[in-house]
């Protein structure tokens, strides 16, 4: 930990640090193949990373910080201390984990009296934070880190046409690096991001919790509809709350209603780890996804014999 | 505030019947979802160890958890019996 302060004082686009990946509820069980794209690629492009272990849910702070502030503050403090207590910072690539736990941090680095009190619970299972670690984006990293003239440079570019969802929560910061860096990002690595209507809507899922019809219907199914109508190859995105919104929905309007989101949702990290050389058999791209991938594995495999 | 809305006053709210489960998977494995046998066949096709590296498998990390809500007292406040993973008051 001797050196993470000096780490926090210089420009983080400078900064090489050692990360502890956040898998968060969603990637591990049901997008292994942007856990392994994620964990397969990062430390050929020069990034030490290793897992954040026995992490839980980060947890929601959509929830928590409505019905207790002080679960959201603490449980996110047991996750983050498990980096700190190894000197890494921590990588996170779901945006609402990323918000949830960035946003702690934040909090406790400001707030000595929260820090205080998250440490008292804390203690009941031995453990305490001293919030001394920061909290980055995968976006971030592979942007300033890795660089993004780097990857322009480097990357194979993959000859498809791609949709992206950004998402509510990588509208986190006002000056909206995030976004940019995603939408650079892609640009990258495909041949042509192309835009639609509903790119900046809301995949629905906090909507969940209150109304199961409306966020399948009038968030997810009209984001379907108008990303469908592009023609596209596949849906790029890095938040795994929003896939777990995007299967649950695509699922329900099949069974339901024989509606057919035939568009693959896939992840960034991908297409960064075929970009860079990876087989899409090397992380398991075939299974658990919501719609066939053979079609685009196939494009994927073309572009970078 | 008293003098003017005299009939006013904390109520609790019943906690939404979505959220119910989440939180039981929540406070007994740790995370939202379970490692089901499918998923550890994908895991293990996608390079990775069939159970990843979270509280799915270490155990102590959900005991941790539980001693942490019980010491903010949220499960009473919940009307959940961290024992039995029931809540007390159904819909």
């Amino acid at each position: 930990m001797t050196d993470l302060p000096i780490v926090n004082k210089v420009n983080p686009a400078a900064v090489r640090s050692k990360y502890a990946h956040f898998l968060g509820c969603v990637m591990p069980a049901k997008m292994p193949w942007a856990e392994s794209a994620i964990m397969k690629t990062l430390p050929g492009l020069g990034i030490d990373l290793e897992y954040l272990p026995k992490s839980g849910c980060c947890p929601r702070a959509g929830v928590w910080i409505s019905v207790d502030r002080r679960v959201w503050l603490t449980l996110a403090s047991y996750n983050l201390l498990q980096a700190e207590s190894a000197g890494r910072d921590v990588l996170v690539s779901c945006n609402g984990c990323y918000v949830t736990l960035y946003e702690a941090n934040k909090v406790l680095k400001e707030n000595p009296e929260d820090l205080a009190m998250v440490n008292q619970y804390l203690a009941a299972a031995g453990k305490h934070y001293e919030a001394d670690i920061r909290i980055r984006h995968l976006l971030e990293v592979l942007y300033e880190e890795v660089g993004i003239e780097r990857i322009r440079r480097e990357a194979k570019k993959i000859h498809i046409r791609v949709a992206i969802h950004p998402g509510c929560h990588m509208r986190i910061f006002e000056d909206g690096h995030l976004v940019r860096y995603f939408t650079e990002l892609t640009e990258a690595l495909v041949d042509e991001v192309v835009p639609y209507d509903c790119e900046r809507m809301c995949c629905g899922l906090q909507c969940n919790l209150a109304d199961r019809e409306f966020a399948t219907y009038d968030r997810a199914k009209r984001k379907f509809d108008s990303v469908k109508a592009q023609n596209v190859d596949a849906l790029v995105l890095v938040c795994a709350g929003c896939y777990d919104q995007f299967e649950r929905a695509s699922k329900t309007l099949k069974e339901t209603d024989g509606y057919d989101f035939d568009v693959p949702v896939i992840h960034l990290a991908e297409l960064l780890a075929i970009s860079y050389g990876l087989r899409p058999d090397d992380i398991g791209m075939r299974y658990m996804r919501t719609a066939p991938v053979d079609t685009l594995i196939e494009k994927l495999e073309t572009s970078v014999q | 505030m008293k003098e003017l809305y005299p009939w006013r006053r904390p109520v609790k709210i019943p906690l939404p019947s979505s959220v119910k489960p989440q939180l039981i998977r929540h406070f007994s494995i740790g995370l939202l979802y379970p490692v089901t046998d499918e998923l550890m066949e994908v895991r293990k096709k996608a390079g990775l160890d069939p159970i990843p590296p979270t509280a799915h498998r270490y155990h102590e990390a959900v005991e941790d958890i539980q001693k942490i809500v019980k010491a903010m007292e949220i499960d009473k406040n919940m009307g959940l019996d961290l024992e039995k993973m029931e809540y007390r008051f159904n819909d």
